[in-house]
């Protein structure tokens, strides 16, 4: 059968009796039935010769109804045919026994022959195969076939009715050995994408992202509009990274925006709306009621403080769990509109777009606004030029500190006074307190409940007010970007092309941070402001010249170029203090300018690469490719790096020894084996020393002098001349497999990516003057396995039903570290939690002790105060059995990285009816939750008298009690379970669309995190996050997180 | 369009030829110095000299929250020497900050090892400013090299008293030597302190007080020569005798020692800057709790063995060095932050427009201090003395905090009252810690006070802190730690 058509062709021989009927039923019907007409005639007439020849017309469309513009349609065994123009119409003259043969990319080529009829509706059905033969590659394009390395391609068919805000948060579950982490879930923020684990530790993990053709910062994901997007192609392991040379060794996300076609122009809307809510902890949920009951069953009567935050209850009625004021849920909706269209030389694409997200924790806020714009055009056959821009601008109102802080306070706690609650106040302290202000603890006067003489006051941690922290501080975020493009083609001779190609990435940044006069406990002296500004600008220009050729057996490809980069970034900073009051949020307001500071920084780098791809007959590939790359980075002697890769592929499948096995559609086996580098570092504190490694940077150190401040220098670093690039050797053999047709279909990889010479930011003795200095040290391992399995598993008629299976394991190991083997850190933060790097173990692990039980409850130190009874330390296992706990009882305790991701996808079409269903979890990572200790103990639970516990046998030695956050305690799992994402779809019947003109109409509902499992020992709000304030050396730690949540949407996609 | 093809060509190879690629990658930063090539002048070797002062100011904590990446300097050393006495306390017992006060401090207690990152950073830029002392004016070059060895013998001073033995660097060392893992006996530290601050008494005159001087190098070796092993009492009373004719006096007024900045009494002086993030102090903030204005819940708290040292022998001093809020909040007010008022309303005292960026200096040597010294070095380890120009100088102190020149005169002073005497005029200027050790009674003193306090965990151990466990580390356990820890 060559046509696929609506309808159920078992009923085909029926129809053919009403064939006379046709042209007297109405004009809406003719298409369809016509098309049923062209496939019964087909059946029967295919012996028939060719007669008299007529004009024969037609129309062309894809399988939405979409009419199809420059398909090929040729009579069979000639040379004669034409194209369809613009509005998917094609006349040619044919005998009326011809055979037409209609070919357009990414579509199968169906065969119609005529039998006389003159005007044919034909639409074409998408040939799954053939719309994946081409890929993007680094620098080109290549034939999957001919493909030898580790790339996954992602082509936005419904990604766009993701109700999120950035294109990255939707590649979650999508693409094998790519983590795509909510490390934060405010709105807006980025998440955290690693391609198979974590190479670095002090050098950036992220992937490089580039957007057709030009390398743009990760960061330049938030400003794209999946709408836009036409597909993505992740080069993953190094030998399809490394003519990317520094950019690659992380991984290379190469995003193709959607252009322009020839013909009518179409428009497109599409838009979403719909609201998220938190899912919260259970584990931290608090109330009086709930203190007051665990109390009394452990002690048997209540305490002083329960007693008085029992008292305000009845005098409030309020005793609540924060979560449910803080966690408020937000709606989240975008419009998109888009034009595209063009002639035969010229194609444009436009669209505009906003979105709005409310994040679901109080005050959090994103609003995006985007536009796309592109065009391409062909001066000669020769000579094509291309332009296009993205400008984005956006607002965010970030979270002004983390949610842990407020969510801790108490239960019984109002947010403002009321005539009812200024009987609590202490007077003389707060004379001037009334109904509105907010309430804050130490407003209670102290009081003697029991009677035993002493005045006391319910107080959990701090005495600001919780709502006050968040609304009476404003960090909004102001974004500016445009990434702009050009380039010119032209073609020497038919398979010599040149291309030059400018790419200027510019972004804004304004921060705004104003604490209000009300927002702290010490008032109006709290009040502060500062403002931030951060310019970054990247000019790319890229030059190549490449030379495609097919001879017989052999098929070559050559490319070489070279390309020049420089990166320039500029920061200032101006802080301002006193404010009287609340009325200019700004620097004007403020009595005091302070701490100006201005940063510059410039990185320049030059690559040349050249690259050789070979096949023969198809069957035998062999891809190498050379990139050298100097980068400013580096000192003279280290300054330069070479990244060579080679690869080779055997489309085993096609040898003729294979024909035999007929369940065996395809097999291929292809191994490959790269160098890339990295030199992007990614330390706290001064940009310069990320940019200058090498010198010795002297910073400002001034200090005041008789009263007047006096400018002085220090040394800002231990400079390294010998500095050099950190690099990944990267092997990775794979096997390619079809069964039954290509029903089922997929891939098998395993990789080992060994990085050496870690860029390190190395702690050194506080002797030297310093604590780190920038070295290369260590070596580490990451190797996996990767799995996609794609199956086509029931088609029949208007019922499919297709399943994608995505999984991908991943193991780090540190293979040495030299002297630093055995290196432990903390946290900076002061609360002494360490991570350890130790040879044969993943890097960065967390360390300390095992807990071993917890301290009895007659030990603690007012067990109910401020909340439930437990302490803040635990008693520890002492592992070597010396009778005392020392540093060799640490031990370690997890690692923050997942073993196992993966998704399964299953999709379903039934007539105008579509629905997708992805499961999506990780598991084998832990994280450092320390919000057990801010929830339960408050850090307050101090034990007793440990020398008590000793002399009551308790426990041997006062060292076996040891605080929480040094203990696997506070290690939680970090595995989840999600139902991530839902999409059900009803597409209107083209016949009734089109009567209002509307060429395509969807709509559909879709959900994401509907479900959403964490392990049971996960106390937080989000094992995803992570919290990237800290050093990269103390990775994984978190104080519970900012919340998980779902999202529901209803949403309609428009084409006309 | 042949001409396009030859365009293309031109940028294309533009980008070769034009790039002079040596030149191009070889971008130098602009808002920051390249060492190589900055010291080239007698005002760079100055500003080498500021810096190391810089390295003792620290930064604030509530500009930089990280210890990672942020020394502080002496801005915690109260937690390192007062909460470890019976002076003071802290209110919590939440966090690092609160392990001083029960001596549970343990090898990574953050707030100890940064103040020994801090010395050691002074002495790196001391060190590496002596690097480059030939470039300054050749009048400048002692003066100069003095006052980074004054500044170098300043922090070992403080290290060896603290941590006991301690590597000894007197150059800029690499970070692979062995020099930084080598314990060094408390002696022969003692030896280049004493070294050190020789040289600054031969080179430098008394034009600071901000800065190094002769008068602030003798002060501080009379106390290193009071606090070595074997102290040296004659040449401690010498130099003591010598800043005494120097022209420094004690103010009249006790609360304008410290209200009143680089006054007449002020020897040596670390001085910082209100409202300015930068230059300022956070222990101002620290130490106000009933409003509580610090990041923490109240640090400094005055113990009540001490309010009762201060009925018994402060004169009017204790009410100028503390004052009570509320029922029981006892709290330092000498170096309240400007703008402050805790008196007109004591129910609802108030701290100014900017606490958190206090300006207060930090008072390293003043002129009370070198004569209390000149008593002890006179009573040169003895459990009294008779002597009349020691109680001279004993009595100068308590006549200004209100006792009477005859009545109140003892005709022997013995080294319990000299001790008290230090205690309420030097209270929170972290003198007690030292004072204890140095007259020999810190144990017995400390283990009373453990023990009336509940501080179970008190044991000989905590008269030194641990060496930080993080260069324990890093030595590969070549660095052996204090005993206890």
């Amino acid at each position: 059968m060559f046509l696929l058509l609506k309808g159920n062709e078992s009923n085909s021989k029926l129809k053919l009796k009403t064939m006379n009927y046709t042209l007297q039923i109405p004009k809406t019907y003719l298409t369809s039935i016509r098309l049923f007409l062209i496939l019964l005639i087909t059946v029967f007439v295919s012996y028939e010769s060719s007669g008299q020849e007529a004009q024969v017309r037609g129309t062309i469309t894809d399988n939405n109804g979409e009419t199809l513009p420059g398909v090929s349609i040729v009579i069979q065994g000639t040379t004669t045919g034409t194209i369809t123009d613009g509005q998917g119409e094609f006349s040619l003259n044919a005998g009326e026994n011809d055979i037409l043969q209609i070919s357009y990319i990414g579509y199968a080529t169906q065969i119609v022959p005529l039998n006389g009829r003159t005007n044919l509706d034909i639409m074409l059905q998408e040939d799954i195969e053939q719309l994946e033969e081409i890929v993007v590659v680094g620098y080109g394009t290549q034939k999957k076939s001919h493909l030898t390395g580790a790339i996954s391609k992602v082509t936005n068919t419904n990604l766009d009715q993701m109700a999120v805000a950035r294109v990255d948060d939707a590649l979650i579950g999508q693409v094998s050995g790519v983590n795509v982490q909510a490390t934060s879930a405010e709105a807006g923020a980025a998440p955290t994408i690693t391609i198979r684990g974590f190479g670095s530790v002090n050098a950036a993990t992220g992937p490089a992202v580039v957007v057709d053709g030009i390398v743009v910062n990760s960061d330049f994901l938030g400003n794209l509009d999946m709408n836009d997007i036409e597909s993505f192609e992740v080069l993953k392991d190094a030998a399809s990274a490394a003519i990317y040379g520094s950019e690659g060794s992380n991984g290379v996300i190469l995003i193709t925006t959607k252009s322009g076609k020839e013909g009518k122009t179409k428009f497109a809307y599409e838009t979403f709306t719909g609201f998220k809510n938190a899912f919260g902890s259970d584990a931290y949920k608090k109330s009086v009621a709930d203190w007051a009951a665990k109390e009394m069953a452990a002690v048997g009567e209540l305490s002083d403080n329960t007693l008085y935050a029992q008292d305000i209850v009845a005098v409030t009625g309020i005793d609540r769990d924060w979560q449910d004021v803080f966690f408020d849920g937000g709606n989240i909706s975008s419009h998109s509109l888009s034009a595209r269209g063009g002639t035969e030389s010229t194609k444009f694409s436009l669209a505009l777009r906003t979105l709005g997200d409310e994040g679901v924790v109080l005050t959090d806020n994103y609003r995006l606004y985007s536009a796309k714009l592109k065009l391409d055009t062909e001066f000669s056959d020769k000579l094509k030029f291309g332009i296009s821009a993205t400008p984005s601008y956006s607002k965010r109102r970030a979270l002004p500190t983390s949610v842990h802080n407020p969510i801790r306070q108490s239960p019984w706690l109002p947010i403002y006074h009321t005539e009812e609650t200024l009987q609590f106040i202490d007077v003389a302290r707060f004379p001037d307190i009334g109904v509105g202000d907010y309430f804050r603890e130490e407003h209670l006067e102290e009081r003697d409940y029991n009677g035993d003489g002493s005045d006391n006051r319910p107080r959990t941690s701090g005495d600001s007010n919780p709502y006050a922290q968040y609304v009476e501080r404003e960090h909004f975020e102001y974004k500016t970007n445009l990434l702009a493009s050009t380039y010119l083609r032209y073609k020497i001779l038919d398979n010599l092309i040149v291309k030059t190609s400018l790419g200027i990435t510019s972004e804004q940044r304004k921060q705004t941070r104003w604490d209000g006069t009300k927002y702290h406990a010490a008032g109006a002296s709290r009040a502060a402001y500062s403002l931030r500004n951060r310019n970054r600008t990247r000019i790319i220009s890229d030059n190549t010249i490449a030379f495609n050729k097919e001879m017989g057996n052999h098929d070559i490809n050559l490319l070489a170029g070279v390309t020049v980069q420089k990166r320039a970034a500029e920061w200032s900073q101006v802080d301002a203090q006193g404010y009287a009051n609340d009325l200019l949020k700004n620097l004007q307001g403020a009595t005091t300018l302070s701490s100006a500071v201005e940063y510059n920084t410039v990185l320049k780098k030059i690559g040349y690469f050249g690259r050789v791809n070979y096949a023969y007959q198809d069957k035998y590939l062999f891809n190498a490719s050379f990139r050298r790359d100097g980068s400013s980075v580096f000192g003279s002697g280290t300054k330069w790096g070479n990244f060579p890769a080679v690869s080779v592929g055997w489309n085993a499948s096609d040898e003729d020894f294979f024909s035999g096995i007929k369940f065996l559609s395809l097999l291929k086996l292809r191994v490959s084996y790269g160098l890339t580098g990295n030199e992007n570092f990614n330390l706290p504190g001064n940009p310069e020393l990320d940019i200058w490694p090498y010198l010795a940077l002297l910073k400002p150190a001034n200090a005041v002098i008789e009263d007047g401040i006096v400018g002085g220098v220090a040394a800002a670093n231990i400079a390294n001349n010998d500095l050099q690039w950190e690099s990944s050797v990267e092997f990775n053999p794979a096997i390619d497999f079809g069964f039954f047709d290509n029903r089922i279909t997929g891939s098998l990889d395993y990789y080992v990516r060994t990085s050496d010479n870690l860029l390190l930011n190395n702690p050194v003795s506080y002797v030297t003057g310093f604590n780190s200095g920038i070295v290369n040290l260590g070596e580490v391992q990451n190797s996996g396995l990767e799995l996609e399995i794609r199956t086509r598993n029931y088609t029949s008629g208007s019922f499919s039903w297709s399943s994608t299976l995505i999984a991908s394991t991943n193991k780090n190991e540190l293979l040495s570290f030299g002297e630093s083997d055995g290196q432990i850190l903390e946290d900076g933060f002061g609360r002494n939690s360490q991570w350890i790097n130790s040879v044969g173990n993943p890097i960065s692990s967390f360390y300390g002790f095992v807990v071993d039980r917890d301290v009895p409850i007659d030990y603690v130190t007012s067990p109910w105060i401020p909340i439930n009874g437990t302490a803040q330390d635990a008693i520890v296992k002492d592992l070597n059995g010396d009778g005392i706990i020392t540093d060799d009882d640490k031990t370690i305790l997890g690692d923050p990285y997942a073993d196992l991701v993966w998704s399964f996808t299953n999709e379903f079409k039934y007539g105008n009816f579509d629905l997708s269903i992805m499961i999506q979890g990780s598991q084998g990572a832990e994280v450092k939750n320390i919000g057990d200790q801010y929830f339960e103990t408050q850090w307050q639970g101090a034990t007793t008298s440990p020398s008590q516990m000793v002399a009551d046998g308790v426990i041997p030695h006062t060292s076996f009690l040891q605080e929480k956050v040094l203990t696997d305690a506070v290690v939680q799992s970090a595995g989840y379970f999600s139902l991530r994402n839902i999409n059900i779809g009803y597409t209107l019947p083209k016949s009734l669309s089109s009567k209002y003109g509307i060429e395509n109409l969807r709509i559909y509902a879709s959900g994401q995190n509907l479900f959403y499992k964490t392990s049971s020992d996960y106390n937080g709000f989000n094992p995803e996050y992570i919290d990237t304030n800290n050093t990269p050396q103390a990775y994984g730690s978190q104080r519970a997180g900012t919340p998980i949540f779902r999202t529901m949407t209803l949403g309609l996609n428009v084409k006309f | 369009m042949k001409y396009i093809k030859y365009l293309i060509f031109a940028v294309t190879g533009s980008v070769f030829i034009s790039c002079d690629s040596e030149k191009f990658l070889n971008p130098l930063p602009t808002t920051v110095s390249v060492q190589e090539g900055f010291y080239e002048s007698d005002e760079d070797v100055e500003q080498g000299i500021i810096g190391i002062y810089d390295a003792i100011q620290g930064v604030n904590v509530n500009t930089q929250t990280s210890y990672a990446n942020f020394n502080r300097g002496v801005q915690f050393e109260f937690l390192l020497t007062e909460h470890r006495t019976d002076n003071t306390r802290g209110a919590t017992t939440e966090g690092s900050k609160a392990d001083f006060h029960r001596y549970i401090i343990d090898a990574n207690n953050v707030e100890s090892e940064d103040y020994y990152a801090s010395m050691y950073e002074v002495i790196f830029r001391a060190n590496s400013v002596l690097d480059f002392i030939e470039v300054a004016d050749e009048a400048n070059r002692a003066k100069y090299a003095a006052e980074a060895k004054f500044l170098r013998a300043y922090a070992y001073f403080n290290l060896v008293r603290l941590y006991g033995d301690v590597p000894l660097v007197t150059s800029v060392i690499a970070a692979e030597d062995d020099a930084a893992f080598t314990r060094i006996a408390v002696e022969l530290v003692y030896e280049q302190i004493v070294l050190d601050f020789q040289e600054a008494i031969g080179a430098l005159d008394n034009t600071y007080k901000s800065r190094a001087s002769t008068a602030a190098a003798q002060g501080l070796l009379a106390k290193v020569y009071l606090s070595q092993p074997s102290p040296n009492y004659a040449a401690a009373q010498q130099l003591c005798e010598d800043v005494m004719g120097s022209g420094f006096a004690l103010e009249a007024s006790f609360s304008n020692v410290f209200s009143n900045e680089l006054n007449g009494e002020i020897i040596f002086a670390i001085q910082y800057d209100f409202d300015n993030p930068l230059e300022s102090q956070s222990f101002s903030a620290e130490f106000t709790s009933f409003v509580r204005q610090g990041r923490e819940d109240g640090l400094n708290m005055v113990n009540d063995n001490l309010r009762a040292d201060f009925v018994s022998a402060g004169g009017n001093r204790g009410a100028l060095s503390f004052a009570t809020f509320g029922t029981d909040s006892h709290e330092v007010i000498k170096f309240l932050p400007e703008g402050s008022d805790v008196t007109t309303n004591p129910a609802t005292p108030t701290y100014g427009a900017s606490p958190q960026d206090a300006g207060n200096d930090w008072i390293v040597l003043r002129y009370a201090d070198v004569l209390l010294m000149h008593a002890e070095a006179i009573m040169a380890g003895a459990g009294s003395t008779a002597n009349g120009s020691a109680i001279d100088s004993y009595m100068e102190t308590r006549i200004r905090a209100g006792f009477d020149a005859v009545a109140d005169r003892p005709s022997s002073l013995s080294s319990d009252d000299l001790l008290i005497e230090r205690r309420v005029e030097l209270a929170f200027e972290n003198q007690r810690f030292f004072d204890l050790v140095r007259f020999g009674v810190a144990d017995a003193v400390l283990s009373a006070h453990a023990a009336a306090m509940g501080y179970t965990e008190y044991s000989a151990r905590a008269l030194l802190l641990p060496i930080p466990g993080a260069e324990i580390n890093l030595s590969k356990g070549v660095m052996t730690q204090n005993p206890g820890y």
